[in-house]
């Protein structure tokens, strides 16, 4: 990556964060839906503690959740106030998905800080290896902004894009997901499960699909 | 030649908007587009700004390019000064030439105000700033003159002139004051 | 016409092989785990066209030759009737060897996400109003699409998601370890079901390049709806130039 690469993802970056500092709907609406959806789960674990197995799975269905709804819109927002032709006359576009699917990250990893402590004190969950815990949330949070980014990126321009943006993310998510979930099963205290493996291919996963993302959006930027 | 157009057509559908335009413009050169509502002016310079895709025929350049139309949003939450901030790091020109950009279009006083509290005129002469921020080769203005006041339309003509000396224009509008600042007129849907 | 009577006569004779096989060994059920034949080449194939339909997409992007999309989607669709197929057979076969329809073992559990991404690829297609656009939105969704299965087929199986019941079976066919006349028996299907999806996906291909040509000249020939062709449209000079 040269030097005007990281400039200009550099750019978009810091655009990111100050409509969005200024703004805060992204971040808020994430937020307050993630923590509905935790409190739900706290509700339904009132009279008996998850397995390990279901604990980690309703952990990512809360994140998944939260991010099919707040992380689109960096992608579909642009095309909804019509700035995405300005952004088409100034920039190139693998450093417009960089720049977005990092402050995606950000934002999501942001959510999950709160959501996630929230989770194990609602839901009654015991962490038996904080740091798995910790790696796989955020090797986890990498893969699903990455593919969340690729489909607002795909979604954008299309009709109904809203909708379409759930339909295309979540199969997509599929595969993270089973990997997030294993990786989390070993934190909450499942002996049998891989989590180191699942952690390195939730790694995996966010670097192929962040790699790939700059070319396919590059493809169909200007169509 | 700065820019040179060979059979350019689109089609929406089966109905064709244009066919079959064809010139070259040598730096200096202003080109006016002129046309009924639904001609393809619009759709003409955005195809040239390569913002959309022709159906027919190709567009050759050389040079930067600066895109002027009413239709083209700017972010309601940055600042004047924010806009131009952002586009100079994108097309990595250098730093402080922001204030002076927006003093030449006008905008000094709001440069610290954000865009969502900007007159259609004021954002016009963003629009504008943001153009010829990068010295542009070649300047695509869509009905430059429209929601102006007095002062925005002279200052539209400053940049054309100034553009003249610089490379070429190509200005779309049914305004007569405009089109007599044209070397060449195309007419489209005649 | 040839080809069609040879397609014929292939599935003919693949299903006398299939009568007349013995029953596969390993099994719980011997006699009723030959659905393997039908089970096991879609799902490979499966794969097979869904990449076929990534490397068109990609030569699609490079070339924006539509006839390239046409190829893409054919693929894609062709391959979604074979992912139903492994998907239906599969239940079949867990059904009679495990009892139960659902196991959400690792095979069944990467096939129907497989199934669910490109349902999906298919919402995606018809969302945009030019086919250019949807030709290339749907492209690059074709690609990022195919670079997961990688993930579904290789990684997810080995996460220990599951107490895996297909592990043995996946063995003996991928790894050869049926006996011979077996094996001879599940390659000749595997042929004979591959040659059949190549001519749907061959007709689907010639349909989908018909109606290119078809909208392509609509416009052309009339220039529209009654507008005749203008030739060429040149700038009027003003005034000289100073």
């Amino acid at each position: 990556m040269n030097s005007s690469w990281a400039r200009e993802v550099a750019a978009i970056l810091g655009k990111e964060l100050r409509v969005e500092l200024r703004g805060r709907v992204g971040l808020y609406s994430t937020l307050v839906f993630a923590v509905g959806a935790v409190t739900a789960l706290g509700i339904a674990s009132i009279r008996g503690e998850p397995s390990p197995s279901l604990a980690a799975g309703l952990l990512w269905v809360a994140l998944l959740f939260a991010c099919v709804v707040g992380l689109a819109r960096t992608f579909l927002s642009e095309e909804e106030q019509g700035t995405a032709d300005l952004l088409r006359l100034l920039a190139n576009p693998g450093p417009v998905f960089w720049g977005k699917a990092v402050f995606n990250m950000l934002l999501l990893i942001a959510v999950a800080l709160f959501v996630v402590p929230l989770f194990v004190l609602f839901v009654k969950v015991e962490v038996v290896a904080p740091f798995l815990l910790i790696s796989g949330v955020l090797c986890g949070c990498a893969g699903l902004a990455a593919v969340v980014s690729m489909c607002g990126a795909l979604a954008s321009r299309a009709q109904g894009r809203g909708l379409l943006m759930g339909v295309i993310s979540l199969p997509l998510l599929l595969p993270v997901l089973a990997a997030g979930i294993t990786a989390l099963r070993g934190a909450f205290g499942d002996p049998s499960a891989e989590s180191w493996s699942a952690v390195a291919s939730l790694g995996g996963m966010a670097v192929a699909f962040s790699s790939l993302g700059p070319y396919l959006y590059a493809a169909v930027w200007k169509q | 030649m700065m820019l040179s157009v060979t059979g350019l057509g689109k089609r929406f559908g089966p109905r064709w908007v244009f066919r079959g335009i064809e010139f070259c413009l040598p730096a200096g050169e202003a080109l006016v587009v002129t046309g009924a509502n639904g001609a393809g002016k619009s759709t003409l310079l955005r195809i040239l700004a390569g913002l959309e895709v022709a159906s027919a025929g190709e567009v050759v350049h050389h040079a930067h390019l600066g895109y002027v139309s009413p239709e083209l949003s700017l972010y309601s939450q940055l600042t004047g000064i924010e806009h131009l901030e952002f586009a100079r790091n994108l097309r990595g020109l250098p730093a402080n030439s922001d204030e002076t950009l927006l003093e030449s279009v006008g905008l000094s006083d709001a440069q610290n105000v954000r865009v969502s509290a900007y007159s259609t005129g004021m954002k016009a002469r963003l629009r504008l700033a943001l153009a010829i921020q990068c010295e542009p080769g070649i300047l695509l203005l869509d009905e430059p003159g429209a929601s102006l006041d007095e002062e925005g339309r002279s200052l539209v003509e400053r940049v054309l002139d100034e553009q003249r000396s610089r490379g070429v224009v190509v200005l779309a509008t049914n305004d007569p004051a405009e089109r007599r600042f044209g070397d060449c007129e195309l007419k489209l849907g005649a | 016409m040839i080809y069609r009577i040879f397609l014929l006569l292939a599935g003919i004779g693949v299903t006398a092989l299939y009568v007349w096989a013995p029953g596969a060994k390993g099994f719980p059920q011997e006699e009723s785990a030959k659905i393997l034949f039908f089970h096991v080449p879609p799902a490979m194939l499966c794969t097979l066209f869904y990449l076929w339909g990534a490397v068109m997409a990609i030569r699609y992007l490079m070339s924006k030759d539509l006839r390239f999309d046409v190829r893409s989607v054919a693929a894609i669709e062709v391959g979604t009737l074979l992912c139903v197929l492994a998907t239906v057979t599969g239940m079949v076969f867990a059904k009679v060897q495990w009892g139960a329809f659902w196991e959400w073992d690792p095979r069944q559990t990467s096939i129907f996400i497989q199934l669910l991404i490109y349902a999906a690829y298919f919402a995606l297609r018809y969302s945009f109003p030019t086919p250019v656009r949807s030709a290339a939105y749907s492209s690059a969704y074709a690609i990022f699409a195919a670079l997961t299965a990688p993930f579904l087929i290789f990684i997810l199986p080995r996460l220990n998601l599951w107490p895996s019941s297909h592990a043995g079976a996946n063995q003996a066919v991928v790894g050869g370890g049926l006996d011979p006349t077996y094996r001879t028996i599940f390659y000749t299907t595997l042929v004979v079901i591959l040659l059949c999806f190549a001519w749907a996906y061959k007709v689907r291909v010639r349909e989908g390049e018909e109606g290119l040509l078809k909208e392509v000249s609509d416009g052309l020939a009339t220039g529209g709806s009654d507008s005749p062709d203008p030739g060429v449209v040149r700038p009027v000079r003003l005034r000289d130039r100073d």
